[in-house]
């Protein structure tokens, strides 16, 4: 049932529904209020009948009183006088009836009947009558049979009592009549011999009667006291059948019943299923005239009650058709407003649903219910429109911030070298992973002169283009002024008086700069405001406390205190910014500088080996925390001096020069005699060996010799092929000399008279190194 | 034709009852040992004596010679000596081991 109305519009399912309901409570009503007003119709329909047959019948009353009235009086009068007094009888009955000619009654004539007390058969007739002329006529007659013309006298009692006979024919005139009459005894007579009587034409009741109407159907009944209908519809019943015999005629015992009911005084009512003169039910009222003894009785068509009820009932059923049609033109109206405003919804939604959002709407025209949805829609509309629009703004600001970052990027990365000077004399790596903004850091090495190596390790303020563009400029400036200028503390001088110019915006640089000689060792370093580098001596690597100074482009003039060390061969100037030490994990904690200090103690020789190893130090802490700034790293590495190196012809002829060099050599570096003379022994035999050995044709042999670690070294390069002595093994000298071979004897001499020897081919030269302590 | 830049070495050959003493002075390089074993005669030599005062570097092609004229002198049932052997010289021969072979006196 509900996939069935589902499958139909709200409109048809409303108004299925309304209308179901709207019909029940009606019918239910309609019933209801039917059979109440039915029960209040027949009330007062019941009463009104009632009220018709008591008027009716009080009326009745009053005339048969004054019928008795004048009937008593004419007897009274009478009673006065002789029987033989003629003339008053004429005038009593004159009388008579001109006071019946004066009421409302249509009389027929006054009578008075005097017989003998002994036969009542025969007597003397006077009657008083209106002639059709107007004037009153008084006859008088002699009959001998008295009987013959009024059977029913028989039954009068011998009383002077009123008596009212049957209704029946005149003889004289035909009509219908009636006659009250009362026995009475002339004066001094001892018997009844008199009988004074008014009758009285029925016809005239008889149409008062006829004429009587009641809810247009209505139709009222006499009954005579032996229950002669006097007036009734039927003619062939009236004044010719009696209720009891109508009763066994139509086979109706209820009728017969309420007759008996009717003449012991009851007043009451039957229903009877079927009538031929109403074709259908009737009710039959009746109620006694108990004066005469006569009944009265109203019968009307059921019909009469029905009428009403069923005119109620059309006019409800009208109201309800009439009502339902409004009411489904109604539902309708509304469904159809209601589903035009959600077919327009569903049309504005299928649009935003295509990303079509220009079209827009005020909620205010819809429906109260309806306008929930279309705020809704309203909202998501605005929303997604609000949303989109800060998307496509996130977008371009995003890709605008991207594009600066990438520039930014590119100006530092540009800015950076990447390309380490060869140099005998020193060693550097440098580092720089940027954070995904760019923070300003930067590093930097250059020569000043031949000799003098300057490293710069800095951090300018902020972050993204300003920084870069200002670590551009403060590197451009330090590296120009810098340019065969050693003078560190003028440098750093004018480096920040041009850094403050025109420093609007208050930026500034904290920088580290060391200006190596490579001869000597000798350092001189500023510190401007950078964290403390770190110097590798045979300690391991610890952290400097350099003189603190102003940062630069904050202060014009400001001067700026240098400071000296010296480096010794081997040793290592470890330069960061706070980007290492202030590496941050997901605990926000830094790396600090004992975590630096800690796993430097594994430092190498080698700067990149270093950088890397502090690198991975920082990515084990952090893990997968961001990188929030620049993590910046240089490692130099002093090697010691350039001034032993010889670069010879591999050639025995050389070997002298060779063997002057070293001389010279290891009495600059204060080699002991013993340690000297091996020196040189062990050399020559690794010179002859590539001399003898290592080319086809012709080659060099570099020769360089360096301190570290109090350790004097001879290093033998060749670009010979590819040998490595020291993998020969060494001959048996503890053998007889009969059973050795002569051979392989240098480079154990080599290996015993040096103190370390290694070898490795790297860059295609075969590197021989020797090394003998100094102390 | 000698280079005067390189290293010469000198020998002075004297024979007494089949005794054979060279006196050495210079380098016993790569470049002068193998001439040494042309120089020397060692006809009727019973026993080799190298006076090494005056020498300033034993290299190991020295060596080589010097093993070689032992070789020699033990197969013709002579015998070598090293005197007068300068004291680094002698520690060379002792770091390495060949003290055990060559008679080497200072």
């Amino acid at each position: 049932m509900m996939n069935w109305l589902n499958k139909h519009s709200l409109a048809f399912r409303l108004s299925i529904t309304i209308i179901a309901c709207v019909c029940l409570v009606f019918f239910v009503l309609i019933y209801f209020i039917s059979g109440r007003v039915e029960k209040i119709i027949h009330a007062q329909i019941n009463h009104t009948a009632q009220e018709a047959v008591n008027a009716y019948a009080g009326d009745f009353n009053r005339l048969t009183s004054d019928v008795e009235q004048i009937v008593t009086n004419t007897k009274n009068t009478l009673s006065q006088t002789r029987e033989n007094d003629v003339s008053s009888l004429e005038v009593v009955l004159n009388s008579a009836i001109q006071t019946v000619e004066n009421s409302d009654l249509n009389f027929t004539e006054a009578w008075v009947y005097t017989f003998p007390a002994e036969d009542v058969s025969t007597g003397t007739f006077y009657i008083s009558k209106y002639l059709k002329n107007g004037k009153i006529d008084f006859s008088s007659k002699k009959i001998s049979n008295f009987y013959e013309a009024f059977p029913w006298f028989k039954e009068v009692p011998k009383k002077e009592k009123i008596y009212w006979s049957e209704p029946y024919i005149d003889v004289d005139t035909g009509k219908a009549v009636v006659t009250c009459l009362i026995p009475f005894k002339f004066k001094d007579e001892i018997d009844f011999n008199g009988l004074a009587a008014l009758t009285v034409d029925l016809s005239t009741i008889q149409k008062s009667i006829n004429n009587f109407s009641f809810y247009e159907t209505g139709k009222l009944l006499l009954l005579s006291r032996s229950g002669l209908y006097v007036t009734h519809p039927d003619n062939n019943i009236a004044l010719k059948m009696t209720i009891f015999e109508l009763s066994k005629k139509i086979n109706l015992p209820e009728l017969e019943t309420a007759g008996k009911k009717m003449f012991a005084g009851e007043t009451g009512n039957i229903w009877i299923p079927h009538s031929s003169v109403y074709n259908g039910p009737v009710i039959f009222f009746y109620t006694p005239i108990k004066k005469i003894g006569w009944g009265l009785c109203l019968v009307y068509a059921q019909s009469v009650l029905l009428k009403p009820i069923q005119r109620f009932q059309i006019i409800m059923t009208i109201g309800l058709l009439v009502g339902i049609l409004t009411l489904l033109f109604i539902i309708n109206q509304i469904c159809k407003h209601s589903t035009n405003q959600l077919l327009q919804l569903s049309k504005l939604a299928e649009k935003y649903g295509r990303g079509d959002f220009s079209e827009s709407f005020k909620e205010t025209p819809f429906s109260s219910d309806i306008r929930i949805l279309a705020k809704a829609l309203s909202n998501m509309r605005t929303n997604i429109l609000d949303y989109t629009e800060k998307e496509r703004k996130d977008a371009a600001d995003k890709q605008k911030s991207q594009s600066e970052l990438e520039i930014a990027r590119n100006i530092q990365k540009a800015s950076l070298s990447t390309k380490y000077p060869q140099h005998e004399a020193f060693k550097i790596a440098t580092m720089m992973i940027p954070a995904r903004e760019v923070g300003g850091d930067f590093y930097d090495f250059f020569f000043i002169d031949q000799n003098h190596f300057a490293v710069v390790m800095a951090d300018v303020s902020g972050k993204g283009i300003p920084a870069a563009l200002y670590m551009m400029k403060s590197q451009t400036l330090i590296r120009n002024i810098s340019k065969n200028n050693i003078d560190i503390a003028d440098v750093f001088y004018r480096v920040n008086n041009e850094l403050c110019e025109g420093n609007d915006t208050c930026m500034f640089v904290t920088v580290f700069m060391a200006v190596v000689d490579l001869l000597k060792g000798d350092v001189q370093y500023v510190n401007a405001g950078h964290t403390p580098p770190m110097l590798k001596t045979q300690n391991g690597y610890d952290f400097m406390s350099p003189k603190k100074n102003l940062i630069l482009g904050i202060s014009r003039n400001t001067t700026f205190a240098v400071e000296k060390i010296k480096l010794n061969i081997g040793d290592h100037l470890f330069l960061y910014t706070d980007g290492v030490t202030e590496a941050e994990n997901a605990k926000a904690k830094f790396y600090g500088t004992d975590r630096l200090k800690k796993i430097l103690q594994k430092a190498t020789d080698d700067p990149e080996t270093n950088l890397n190893l502090v690198l991975s130090g920082i990515k084990k802490f952090v893990k997968e925390n961001a990188q929030s700034d620049d993590i910046t790293m240089l490692d130099f590495a002093y090697l010691g001096s350039s001034e032993g190196r010889l670069s010879l012809p591999a050639d025995n002829k050389n070997l002298s020069k060779m063997i002057d060099f070293l001389k010279t050599d290891m009495a600059k570096h204060c080699v002991p005699q013993k340690k000297q003379f091996n020196v040189i022994v062990a050399a020559e035999e690794i010179f002859s060996n590539i001399a003898n050995y290592a080319y086809q044709k012709d080659g060099t042999v570099e020769i360089l010799t360096y301190v570290h670690d109090n350790i004097y070294y001879v290093r033998f390069s060749d670009s010979g092929k590819k040998y490595n002595p020291l993998e020969h093994k060494d001959p048996d000298v503890t053998l007889d000399l009969k059973d050795r071979k002569i051979g392989g004897l240098g480079i154990f001499l080599a290996k015993k008279l040096s103190d370390t020897i290694s070898y490795s081919y790297e860059k295609k030269k075969n590197i021989l190194t020797i090394g003998v302590h100094l102390l | 034709m000698t280079n005067p830049e390189l290293p010469e070495l000198k020998v002075e050959q004297q024979r007494e009852n089949g005794t054979l003493v060279c006196k050495l002075s210079g380098w016993l390089d790569p470049n002068t040992s193998p001439d040494l074993l042309c120089k020397v005669d060692l006809t009727d030599v019973r026993s080799l004596v190298f006076d090494m005062a005056n020498v300033e570097y034993v290299f190991s092609s020295g060596l080589r010679v010097l093993l070689i004229f032992q070789k020699m002198m033990e197969e013709a049932g002579g015998n070598i000596r090293l005197i007068n052997v300068p004291e680094q010289i002698k520690s060379v021969f002792e770091d390495t081991g060949l003290d055990k072979l060559l008679d080497a006196k200072a």
